[in-house]
C-alpha cells in the first residue's frame, strides 16, 4: 500500500518537520546501521489534516494564546484537551491509512505508539517525558485511540508551559506518531552516555527485567550501573546483579553519541536477538528556567536603584558568564577600594555595587549616592551628573554633605593624597602591561598549576588597573566638574559647560582608548597603502574581510597583511578585559584602515588653542583687569588656577583613558590563557568547542582544567539560551528598581526636534546611519551621523569616519563624549529612544552645542534652496 | 531712599584696605612664582619617581614571568650615570670657593680680637675641617671633570652609586621599557 500520511523508517532520510524529532533520530539510527526494531511514522501532515478537517484550529488557537491553568486544574485541562481530540471526527482516508499501517505491524507483534513532535529531541530541549507513549498495544482500535491521544499530548498544559519557558514558537508546531514493533525484551532500560547527576566521565545505565515501561513510568526501582567512559569498567555501586551485555551496551551508546556529536539518553532493550535501540535523544536538563535564572544575574536589593550608565563602557552589552565572573569581582572591589580611600568604607556594606540584569552590567546608583553624600561637599546630584549625564529630578532638593571645615579639610587632604599617586600608578601600569604583553610566553608547554599561577599574577595586575581606573574616573569627574563650575562663575553656567568640553577635548588625543591603535595602523597604512591605489581599492571595497582581495595583489599585499597581523596581536581586547580581541575579529581593524583609504583625515582638536582663546576672552574684560590690580597679583593667580584646573582635569582623564587602554591590552594576555585552557578542555573531552569556554564561570573553567568533572553540557545550553534571550531583550532602562522588565520604556520622540545632552560642540548636517553593532559600522559612509544606543572603545574606528554622533546613552565623561570632542565631532547624547525614532538615511542636523537633533523636513529643504537661489 | 552698601575700596577712609589687599596679593603671588621656579629647577624629584615607577613595573613583569617559570633579564632602572662634564667643572669651582671661604672664615674668627671667637681653637678646627672636606670634594670633582669617563673602575662605581653621578632617566615610552626586558628560562640570566 502507498501511504499518503505515513512512511517507514528505513534510513532513507527523513525531515524532522515531517516525522518529528524522535522519528527523525530513529531514522538516522537505522541509516547508521544501529539495531532498531521495525518502525514507521504517521507524519505531521496527518496531524495537520486531522486538525484542519475536524475544525480544531480555533480551539488550539485559544490554547496557544490563553493563560496556563493553575496547578490544581492541570489534570482537568488535560482531560479537556484529550476529550476534544478523541471526540473530533477523522476523515475516512486518514483513518484507513492508520488502521492499515498498525494492522501491518500487529500481524507480527504488539506495538508501541510513541509521539514524535516537530519540536522534540532538540539539542537544547528534549521534551523528555512530556509527550505520551503507549506500549503493548494489541488491537487496531486501541492503536487509533493511542494515536489521537499522542496528538492531544502536543497541547497538554505541561507541554505548553515547557514551550513557553523555552521560547519555542507554537505557530507551526505539529505531532507525528511512531508505530514500532515491541521488542521481546529480557531486560530493558535507559542509558545516559554521560551521567547527568554524577561525573560526566561516566555513563549511567538503569535496567529492569522485561519491558522497560515500568522503568520509564517509575513503577519499579531499577538496577543501576555506572560505567567508566574511558575504560568501560563497570562500577555497580553495591549492585549484586551482573549483566553480561553491559559492556556491549556501553560501546553501543558511545557509538551513538559519537554519531550524534552529543551525549545521549538512550532507551534500549535486550532481546533474544541481541541489543535493540528503541530511541535516542540528546540529554537535557529539565529544570525550570526563570527569567533571570542564568546563574549569574543579580537579585536586586529592595528599594535600590540601578543604572547601566557609566558601567556599560567597561562591560558593554550582554556579558558572557565567563567575562562576568572575571570582571565583576574586580570592578566591585575597585569601588570598595575607592570608598575606603575617600574615607567611607562602610557605605553599601552587604549590598552589591555592580549588578547584572538581562545579562547587562549595572551600577547600584543608590549606593553611589550614599557614598557621595557621606563625604563633605558631595551630593547625589553630582553622582547622577557623572553617570547619567544629567540630574534625574532637577527640581528636587539634593542634600549636600557639609561636615564642617575640619571634615572638609580632612577630606581634601585624603583626596589630594590619593590623587597625587594616580599619575605614577598609571605610568607603572602602562609599562608593566607593555612589558607583560611583550613577553609573548608560550603557554602550551606549561603544566596546569603553572598556567594557573601565571593567570593569577596577570589577574593581580588587572585588579590593580581596575582600582586605578575607577579612582581616575572619580578624580576626573570631580576635576572636570570643578572646572565647569569655576568657568561658570566667571562666564555663566552654560559657558562653563561648553568651555570645559573644549578645554579638555584635544588633550586626550594620545591617551584615549584606541588612539595608540589608530596611530599604529596609520603608520602601516602610510608605509604600505598610501601610494598603492590597488591596495586602497581593496580596503575600501573589501567589505568586512578584505584579506582575500589583498592577498590576491601579490607580494605587496602579503607584506601589508603580515605587518597588520603582527601589529594587531598586541592590541589586546576590544572592549572588555579578557573579552574578544582585535585579532579574533578584525572587522574594526579593516574599518579603521578603510577610513584612511576613504581619505578621512581627522586630526585631534587642540585644547591649547581653546585655553589661549579663553584667557584672551577673560583678559579682555575690564572688570577682570581691575580685580587683578586691586588684589596686587604679580602673576594672574586666577589664570594660574585655571591652568592648574585644566591640567588636573586632563591629567585625570588621561589617567582614566590610559588605565582603560592598559586593561584592554592586558585583557589580550588573559584571553590567551583562556584559549589555552579551552584547548586543553577540548583535548580532554570536557567540552566540544573551545568557544564554549565563554559560557563557563571563571571558577568552573579553573576547576575543570585541573581535572574536575565537567559542567553538564545541558547546563551550557541553558546558559546559551539565557544569553541569547538577554541579547534579544534589548537594553535596560536608564534607572530602575527591582525587575527592569516592569519599567515602562521612555517615549519615542517623534517630533522634528529631539532633545539630548550637548556632549561635543559644533553643528553638522548629514545622513543618519542607525547602527546596532560594530559590525554594522562597515556600512558607514564618510560624514554620516552615527545613531546608536551606546558605544564602547571598540567603536573608535567609526568615529574616524563619522560626521556626528547621536546616542541614547552617555555622560560627560563617557567614551563617546571624549572621543567626539577629541576629533571635533558634534555629538548629542542621552537622546531617548533615538535608534527607534530615527531611520537610516534621514537627513539630520546635529547641534552638539545646543544639545538638539533636528530632522530636516522637506519644507525646510525647499526654503533653504529658495534662499540659495 | 535706600541706603548705599559700603564699598570697601571707595569708603576706605583709613586708606588701609586697598594697600593691605594688594600687599597680601603680592606676597602670595610672589610665593607662587618662587614655587613654580623651584619646581622647574629641581627635576631630580620627578626623575627619581620615574625611576621608582619603572622599577616597580619591572617587579610586576618579573613576578608574572616567574609564575610561568621564566626569569627576566633587564636593567636596574635606579641607576646613576656620569653628569655632563661642565657640571663637574662648575661644581669644582663652587666647592673650591666654598672650601676656601670656610677656611678663611675660621681663621679670621680665630684672629679677630674683637670677635666672639678670638683665640677659640674650635674655630680653626671647624674652618680647617670644613675647608678640607669641601676642598677634597672639589678635587674629586676636578678629577672627574678632567679625566671624565676614561677614569678607572672605582671612579665609575663612585659615580654610579653616589650623588657624584646624576640619576639616569628611565625609558620614557612603555614600548621602550618593554624592549629593555628579555624573557629567559629559569637560571638563564646573564
Amino acid at each position: 500500500m502507498d501511504y499518503q500520511f505515513a512512511q517507514f523508517l528505513e534510513g532513507h532520510g527523513s525531515v524532522a518537520t515531517d516525522v518529528g524529532g524522535k522519528a527523525s533520530s530513529l531514522d538516522r539510527l537505522v541509516a547508521d546501521g544501529f539495531p532498531v526494531p521495525r518502525a514507521a511514522v504517521i507524519t505531521s501532515r496527518a496531524y495537520q489534516s486531522f486538525v484542519s478537517e475536524a475544525g480544531l484550529e480555533p480551539f488550539l488557537k485559544d490554547l496557544q494564546h490563553g493563560p496556563l491553568p493553575a496547578a490544581d486544574r492541570i489534570a482537568a485541562e488535560n482531560s479537556r484537551v484529550e476529550a476534544e481530540f478523541l471526540r473530533a471526527p477523522m476523515a475516512g482516508e486518514l483513518e484507513d491509512e492508520i488502521l492499515a499501517l498498525v494492522g501491518d505491524f500487529l500481524a507480527e507483534a504488539p506495538i508501541a505508539v510513541r509521539s514524535s513532535a516537530t519540536a522534540e529531541d532538540m539539542v537544547h530541549a528534549s521534551f523528555a517525558g512530556q509527550y505520551e507513549t503507549y506500549l503493548g498495544i494489541k488491537t487496531r482500535e486501541e492503536a487509533l485511540v493511542a494515536v489521537r491521544k499522542c496528538w492531544a499530548s502536543l497541547w497538554s498544559p505541561q507541554v505548553r508551559s515547557y514551550r513557553r519557558r523555552e521560547s519555542i514558537d507554537e505557530t507551526d508546531i505539529a505531532m507525528a506518531v511512531i508505530i514500532q514493533s515491541m521488542a521481546d525484551a529480557t531486560w530493558a532500560g535507559v542509558m545516559f552516555t554521560r551521567d547527568p547527576q554524577g561525573s560526566a566521565l561516566d555513563m549511567k545505565v538503569e535496567a529492569v527485567p522485561g519491558l522497560g515501561d515500568d522503568l520509564v513510568s517509575g513503577r519499579v526501582t531499577p538496577h543501576g550501573f555506572v560505567i567508566d567512559r574511558r575504560t568501560l569498567a563497570i562500577r555497580s555501586r553495591g549492585e549484586k546483579t551482573k549483566l553480561g551485555f553491559l559492556e556491549d551496551l556501553a560501546r553501543l551508546g558511545l557509538r551513538i553519541e559519537h554519531r550524534a556529536a552529543a551525549p545521549q539518553d538512550i532507551e534500549w532493550a535486550m532481546t533474544r536477538k541481541g541489543l535493540r535501540v528503541l530511541q535516542a535523544r540528546p540529554i537535557t536538563v529539565s529544570r525550570p528556567l526563570a527569567v533571570h535564572d542564568d546563574g549569574f544575574d543579580t537579585t536586586p536589593t529592595s528599594g535600590d536603584e540601578y543604572t547601566p550608565r557609566g558601567v556599560a563602557e567597561m562591560l558593554p552589552g550582554v556579558v558572557s558568564p565567563l567575562l562576568w565572573s572575571i570582571n565583576a569581582p574586580m570592578l566591585e572591589d575597585a569601588f570598595r577600594s575607592l570608598f575606603a580611600t575617600i574615607g567611607v568604607p562602610g557605605v553599601g556594606q552587604g549590598r552589591r555595587i555592580v549588578g547584572r540584569f538581562r545579562g547587562r552590567a549595572t551600577l547600584n546608583l543608590s549606593v553611589l549616592r550614599e557614598a557621595a553624600t557621606s563625604i563633605p561637599g558631595g551630593s547625589g546630584a553630582e553622582v547622577e551628573r557623572q553617570y547619567l549625564g544629567h540630574v534625574l529630578d532637577p527640581e528636587a532638593e539634593q542634600p549636600i554633605a557639609s561636615g564642617g571645615p575640619l571634615a572638609r579639610a580632612r577630606a581634601g587632604v585624603r583626596n589630594w593624597r590619593a590623587n597625587r599617586v594616580l599619575a605614577d600608578e598609571v605610568d607603572l601600569i602602562k609599562q608593566a602591561v607593555h612589558g607583560v604583553a611583550h613577553l609573548e610566553i608560550d603557554l602550551s608547554p606549561l603544566p596546569v598549576q603553572r598556567l594557573l599561577r601565571y593567570r593569577s599574577r596577570v589577574r593581580d595586575l588587572a585588579w590593580r588597573i581596575y582600582a586605578t581606573e575607577v579612582a581616575s574616573s572619580s578624580a576626573a569627574a570631580a576635576a572636570y566638574r570643578a572646572l565647569e563650575v569655576q568657568i561658570g562663575r566667571w562666564l555663566g553656567e552654560e559657558a562653563g559647560v561648553e568651555w570645559a568640553q573644549r578645554l579638555t577635548g584635544g588633550a586626550l588625543a594620545e591617551a584615549s582608548v584606541g588612539a595608540g591603535r589608530v596611530n599604529l595602523l596609520r603608520s602601516i597604512y602610510q608605509r604600505h597603502v598610501a601610494d598603492t591605489p590597488t591596495l586602497q581599492a581593496a580596503l575600501v571595497r573589501g567589505g568586512t574581510e578584505p584579506r582575500e582581495r589583498i592577498e590576491a595583489l601579490g607580494q605587496s599585499g602579503v607584506a601589508f597583511l603580515d605587518e597588520v597581523d603582527h601589529c594587531v596581536r598586541a592590541f589586546g581586547a576590544q572592549a572588555v578585559y579578557a573579552g574578544r580581541t582585535w585579532k579574533e575579529d578584525m572587522v574594526g581593524v579593516w574599518s579603521q584602515l578603510g577610513s584612511f583609504a576613504k581619505d578621512v583625515d581627522r586630526g585631534a582638536t587642540d585644547n591649547e588653542d581653546a585655553l589661549a582663546e579663553l584667557i584672551a576672552l577673560l583678559k579682555a574684560s575690564p572688570r577682570w583687569r581691575f580685580k587683578r590690580v586691586i588684589t596686587g597679583q604679580l602673576i594672574d593667580m586666577r589664570l594660574r588656577m585655571l591652568r592648574r584646573m585644566v591640567g588636573e582635569a586632563t591629567l585625570y582623564l588621561r589617567c582614566r583613558e590610559e588605565s582603560k587602554s592598559s586593561l584592554l591590552v592586558l585583557g589580550g594576555v588573559e584571553r590567551k590563557v583562556i584559549f589555552e585552557m579551552a584547548d586543553r578542555l577540548v583535548a580532554s573531552g570536557h567540552i566540544v568547542y573551545s568557544s564554549d569556554a565563554e559560557l563557563f564561570s571563571d571558577g568552573e573553567l579553573e576547576q575543570m582544567v585541573q581535572g574536575a568533572e565537567p559542567v553538564f553540557s545541558q547546563e551550557l545550553e541553558r546558559r546559551r539560551r539565557a544569553f541569547n534571550r538577554a541579547r534579544d531583550a534589548g537594553p535596560l532602562p536608564e534607572v530602575f528598581q527591582g525587575d527592569p522588565d516592569t519599567v515602562t520604556p521612555a517615549n519615542v520622540q517623534t517630533g522634528p526636534v529631539m532633545q539630548g545632552w550637548a556632549a561635543s560642540p559644533g553643528v553638522v548636517r548629514a545622513r543618519a546611519r542607525v547602527l546596532d553593532s560594530l559590525e554594522a559600522g562597515t556600512e558607514l559612509e564618510p560624514g554620516e551621523i552615527i545613531v546608536a544606543h551606546s558605544t564602547d572603545p571598540s567603536w573608535t574606528p567609526l568615529f574616524l569616519v563619522a560626521g556626528g554622533i547621536v546616542l541614547e546613552e552617555g555622560g560627560p565623561l563617557s567614551h563617546a563624549a571624549i572621543v567626539a570632542r577629541e576629533f571635533g565631532l558634534p555629538a548629542v547624547l542621552n537622546v531617548a529612544e533615538a535608534t527607534h525614532a530615527i531611520k537610516t538615511g534621514e537627513d539630520l542636523i546635529v547641534d552638539g552645542t545646543g544639545g538638539e537633533v533636528r530632522r530636516v523636513t522637506i519644507s525646510e529643504e525647499t526654503e533653504a534652496e529658495g534662499e540659495d537661489d | 531712599m535706600t541706603e548705599r552698601r559700603p564699598d570697601p575700596v571707595r569708603d576706605d577712609g583709613l586708606h588701609v584696605f586697598v594697600p593691605a589687599l594688594m600687599g597680601v596679593g603680592m606676597i602670595v603671588s610672589g610665593i607662587l612664582v618662587l614655587a613654580d621656579w623651584l619646581q622647574k629647577l629641581l627635576p631630580s624629584g620627578r626623575l627619581r619617581r620615574r625611576q621608582q615607577v619603572s622599577n616597580g613595573a619591572k617587579g610586576v613583569v618579573v613576578g608574572i614571568a616567574e609564575a610561568a617559570g621564566y626569569e627576566i633579564d633587564g636593567p636596574d632602572f635606579r641607576q646613576r650615570e656620569w653628569r655632563p662634564r661642565w657640571n663637574y667643572l662648575v661644581s669644582t669651582l663652587l666647592f673650591g670657593l666654598l672650601g676656601a671661604a670656610a677656611l678663611a672664615a675660621g681663621l679670621l674668627a680665630f684672629n679677630d680680637d674683637a670677635g666672639l671667637f678670638y683665640r677659640n681653637p674650635w674655630m680653626v678646627g671647624l674652618g680647617v675641617g670644613a675647608g678640607s672636606v669641601l676642598g677634597l670634594i672639589a678635587l674629586q670633582l676636578l678629577f672627574f671633570g678632567t679625566v671624565y669617563r676614561r677614569s678607572f673602575r672605582a671612579a665609575h662605581v663612585l659615580v654610579e652609586t653616589t650623588w657624584f653621578g646624576g640619576l639616569k632617566p628611565p625609558p620614557t615610552e612603555p614600548s621602550e621599557f618593554a624592549r629593555s626586558l628579555r624573557l629567559v628560562p629559569r637560571g638563564g640570566k646573564t
